[in-house]
């Protein structure tokens, strides 16, 4: 390989790292990396030839603008998941594409455009000219790629890379704790997006030719194969993905040239086929390599190496208290709530009041509207009418996040964890949802105020971890977890943030005897601790052991609320819901 | 961080491999290398007669003991690379060439200009052989690039002056590839040069399958002939769109008529070509058939005859070698220019500057410092299609006596 060879196969793999960005941090499967190329490689050749803009300042504006066409994306594509968001990039790629090739004379047509090559830099100012030899491109393409995978590797080994980790896993779930999902995938594509057009920039430097052939979907397709056989999860996985694409047709050669069958039409062929070949094998060799290398970095060695020792028993402030902090203050007003599907009113003028380190039950038939009212609560579902206070702030216009910072948090119905995630990083992603924004940057930084502040956060981890009783398996992942544990780490990974207000619906559903012990133990410490707690169960003897007060729904509509001994009594709630089971629960 | 220990092994072992590829090491002097850069995969046809033609004369000059440079007989090497029309990989293959010391590059013309920029500083020469760009060949800024193969300007211009008498309202069809487009500019000028109106000039997408549309556009205009400048998937989707509405209008092409792909798209409905006429470049000479049929007979022994999959007359219809004349006429330039400059570089681009061989028609080929277009205006013809077959028209003056070539 010639200088220029390595140069463009490091500028070929800043765009893979680019789009694994996107793709293996973001959990997107983009496929329109191509088109940032495009935009980076044409904006400079164009902005730096017609405009006559110095060569860096075109790259720049180039690079900025695909970042802002990424996040743009992002956001038109913000209510797609999965092959949608794949479909859309794709058109993205081949709309690029065909603007293209549909205005020649300005893009070059099948002969590109064409620049002096090698460029030259020249900064009047510090009164330097530098001849951008192949040589000098392996020095910054090979820069810029170090220092992407710095980058992705600081992020992934951070909190955002927790966030991030957590979105892929169960996005509703994340977002539900107040991880900003829309905003890390806007981040993310338009990262992505930004270093896509870098490379792009760089190649039409380096070769002084840019051509719509050379920016086709087909390059899309190519990147996304590169970061896929190297490993969405692993920074280092484009640099296997693309070394092995470069020297596939190589091998390809060889292999033809074995077989002796003509070599110029059977390239493709050949390594096509050997792409799949690769692919099949690829997790299988993994496997075995990971199985002969020691072991990366458990949840234990990240909580050591990433933040400071934990702070002095106690300060973490999740200590059970002997008397509850701000006691009887309320934390959490419902008023008039009202909400339909259509012409079906599931909600009608719900009243709600939760205190500190109190335990109010929210009961009613299927269909009354309890898991309704947890999900305007949380901003899940947005509010139509009425108004939802925390600590007396009028949070009724906030969305997931929004109230998640106010300080009101949920738990899901059915079993939503992260899988992959070890039981203690659940927790921690808890935590992180009233983190402000710049966490990344400090993060990477490691501020003296973020490790403080990951300090006093880790301590509230381990805290709630011994406190619940998960600490013995804090490495284990989610999936390696019984039923009991799994629906025990749900709620103390919504309490990791210590919320004002914890909204658990149906945590004891599929419980034994003993692990509903640990769950009433749980809730209680919460309460204990000066959390409004919020439980939406059906189990009546746990509802009984647990709740200060309970309130009955039934059609949309509160019938009765009060201390649940009271309350079962009345015959408006027997009638409406409890009926023999009332008997059976009081019994 | 032993992963990046493998990380790192892995990414210098699969370079390691990657620098193997490619075809035969850089050996010696003891070879002269001739590379063809072609588009064997994204264009059959253009990138079989580039290699094919460039194979033929090789194995021939091989054949007959090699090339003498100074007192030594040298054996040409070929290497064939397919850059499936990427601009990125044809300049690859051009950086490819100088750093194996190619003597000649043969190219279809993808991304000339920047081929031009790697061959110019390394006085390479390089020779088109299929693209016709108007701007393509500049003497003076791309020295050492030359062209083998009829260019836009001079055929559009004898399209323009054929048509001249013959009809009143032309409208034109073109693709937007860069070919349909610079040769709707080029028609344009020429017709505007001679006065002729032009009441329609309509794009089509490259990719269409339906030009219907834009036919009956045409249509409307009043257009009393049709002149479609495109790719020859849409000359066909135009010929079938005009008939099959009933549309009689005389309809014109430019070279890619004559591409197998029209007829065999057009197989079901053979009456619909009848009359499809095309400008191209002759495939025989003033000096008669004889030294063409010697050329074919050498190729379609070496590569068997191109059949192209439909029939005329009961007998199946044969493509003859026409464009693979270029690339072997190309080669045996380059034997001239170089047995006349014994040595590589700029000796030999000034040789191509300066010799001139009879081509495989036996025709004339040269080139000179301020000409490097090897195909002129008077080389043009004009060919018919009648039975899925074509032959010279007996209405031009530089057609009527070229005989027609047995398919």
């Amino acid at each position: 390989m010639s200088a220029i060879d390595v140069a463009q196969a490091l500028w070929l793999l800043l765009a893979a790292l680019g789009l694994n960005i996107a793709v293996g941090l973001g959990g997107q499967p983009i496929l329109g990396q191509s088109a940032f190329v495009a935009l980076g490689g044409y904006g400079t050749v164009l902005l730096a030839d017609r405009a006559d803009l110095p060569l860096g300042v075109a790259a720049a504006v180039a690079v900025l603008g695909a970042g802002l066409l990424g996040w743009l994306v992002a956001v038109g594509s913000s209510r797609l998941r999965g092959a949608h968001v794949a479909l859309s990039t794709w058109a993205l790629a081949w709309l690029a594409f065909a603007v293209l090739t549909a205005f020649p004379g300005l893009y070059g047509g099948s002969q590109g455009l064409v620049r002096p090559s090698p460029a030259r830099l020249v900064s009047r100012f510090l009164g330097v000219e530098v001849v951008l030899t192949p040589l000098w491109h392996i020095v910054i393409a090979g820069t810029f790629c170090a220092a992407t995978m710095v980058a992705t590797r600081s992020i992934v080994r951070g909190p955002v890379g927790l966030d991030l980790a957590a979105l892929r896993a169960g996005p509703a779930a994340a977002e539900s704790l107040g991880i900003p999902g829309a905003a890390l995938r806007r981040s993310t594509l338009a990262a992505s997006a930004a270093v896509g057009a870098l490379s792009g920039a760089g190649t039409a430097v380096l070769l002084g030719l840019i051509a719509p052939a050379d920016v086709s979907p087909l390059l899309s397709v190519q990147l996304y194969v590169a970061v896929l056989i190297g490993g969405t999860a692993s920074v280092l996985g484009p640099l296997f993905g693309v070394a092995l694409l470069v020297a596939l047709p190589g091998i390809a050669d060889v292999v033809s040239g074995t077989a002796d069958i003509s070599v110029e039409r059977s390239r493709g062929v050949v390594t096509a086929a050997l792409l799949v070949v690769v692919l099949a094998l690829r997790d299988p060799v993994v496997r075995r390599l990971r199985a002969l290398l020691p072991r990366r970095g458990t949840a234990e060695d990240r909580a050591a190496s990433s933040v400071p020792s934990p702070a002095p028993e106690g300060d973490g402030g999740h200590e059970r208290a002997g008397s509850v902090q701000g006691e009887g203050r309320v934390v959490l007003q419902a008023r008039g709530l009202r909400h339909a599907y259509g012409d079906i009113v599931v909600l009608d003028g719900v009243d709600l009041d939760v205190c500190a380190g109190e335990v109010v039950a929210l009961v009613g038939p299927n269909g009354s509207g309890k898991t309704t009212t947890l999900r305007l609560l949380a901003g899940a579902t947005p509010v139509q009418g009425g108004s939802v206070l925390i600590e007396g702030r009028d949070v009724t216009g906030l969305d997931q996040r929004g109230r998640v910072l106010a300080g009101i948090v949920r738990t899901f119905q059915h079993t939503a964890l992260f899988p992959g995630l070890s039981v203690a990083d659940h927790v921690r992603v808890g935590a992180r949802g009233t983190e402000r924004g710049g966490v990344a940057w400090r993060a990477v930084l490691r501020t003296p105020s973020w490790r403080a502040a990951a300090a006093h956060s880790e301590a509230v981890v381990q805290s709630l971890l011994q406190r619940s009783g998960l600490a013995a398996r804090p490495a284990a992942t989610s999936e390696a977890l019984v039923h009991g544990d799994q629906r025990l780490l749900q709620v103390v990974r919504a309490a990791a943030s210590s919320p004002r207000v914890v909204m658990l619906d149906e945590p004891a559903a599929g419980m034994s005897q003993e692990e509903l012990g640990r769950l009433r133990d749980l809730v209680l410490d919460l309460a204990g601790n000066g959390a409004g707690v919020l439980l939406v169960e059906h189990d009546m003897r746990f509802v009984a052991a647990v709740a200060d007060r309970m309130t009955v729904l039934a059609g949309g509509r509160v019938i009765a609320t009060g201390r649940p001994a009271d309350v079962r009594t009345r015959p408006e709630v027997r009638a409406a819901y409890l009926g023999g089971s009332a008997q059976e629960g009081s019994s | 961080m032993r992963w990046v220990r493998v990380a790192l092994a892995a990414m210098v072992a699969a370079s390691a491999v990657g620098a193997c590829r490619s075809g035969p090491t850089a050996s010696g002097g003891d070879v002269v290398r001739v590379m063809v850069s072609a588009p064997l995969t994204r264009s059959p046809w253009v990138g079989e007669f580039v290699e094919r033609g460039a194979r033929l004369a090789v194995e021939e000059i091989n054949a007959a003991g090699g090339i003498e440079v100074g007192d030594t007989m040298r054996q040409l090497e070929l290497d064939v690379r397919d850059h499936a029309g990427s601009a990125q990989t044809a300049q690859a293959h051009a950086r490819a060439a100088v750093e194996r010391g190619a003597a000649l590059l043969i190219s279809d013309g993808v991304a000339a200009t920047a081929v031009a920029q790697v061959t110019g500083p390394a006085a390479l020469p390089t020779v088109i052989t299929f693209e016709g760009g108007t701007d393509l060949v500049d003497e003076d800024a791309r020295p050492t690039l030359f062209r083998l193969a009829p260019a836009n300007r001079p055929m559009t211009m004898r399209l323009a002056d054929y048509l001249a008498d013959k009809v009143t309202k032309i409208a034109v069809l073109h693709d937007d590839t860069s070919y349909g487009k610079d040769g709707q500019r080029e028609l344009r000028a020429a017709f505007a040069r001679n006065e002729t109106a032009v009441v329609a000039t309509v794009e089509v997408p490259a990719g269409a399958s339906d030009v219907a549309p834009q036919v009956l556009r045409a249509r409307r205009s009043g257009a009393d002939t049709v002149v479609v400048w495109a790719r020859a998937p849409l000359v066909a989707a135009v010929v079938q769109a005009a008939r099959s509405s009933g549309w009689s209008v005389p309809l014109y092409a430019g070279p890619t008529a004559e591409d197998p792909l029209v007829r065999q798209q057009l197989a079901d409905h053979p009456e619909w070509i009848e009359g499809l006429t095309f400008v191209s470049f002759r495939i025989t000479a003033e000096v008669g058939p004889e030294p063409w049929e010697k050329f074919r007979t050498a190729f379609e022994t070496r590569f068997g005859r191109d059949e192209i999959g439909v029939t005329a007359g009961g007998r199946p219809v044969v493509q003859p070698p026409d464009w693979a004349m270029y690339p072997y006429d190309a080669v045996y330039l380059l034997k001239a220019a170089l047995e006349r400059s014994d040595a590589l570089g700029q000796p030999l681009v000034d040789a191509f500057n300066a010799v001139f061989i009879t081509g495989a028609n036996g025709d004339e080929r040269s080139f000179g410092p301020q000409n490097h277009e090897g195909v002129s205006q008077d080389d043009m013809y004009f060919g018919r299609f009648a039975g899925m077959r074509f032959r010279p028209v007996d209405d031009d003056i530089l057609s009527v006596n070229l005989p027609p070539i047995p398919q």
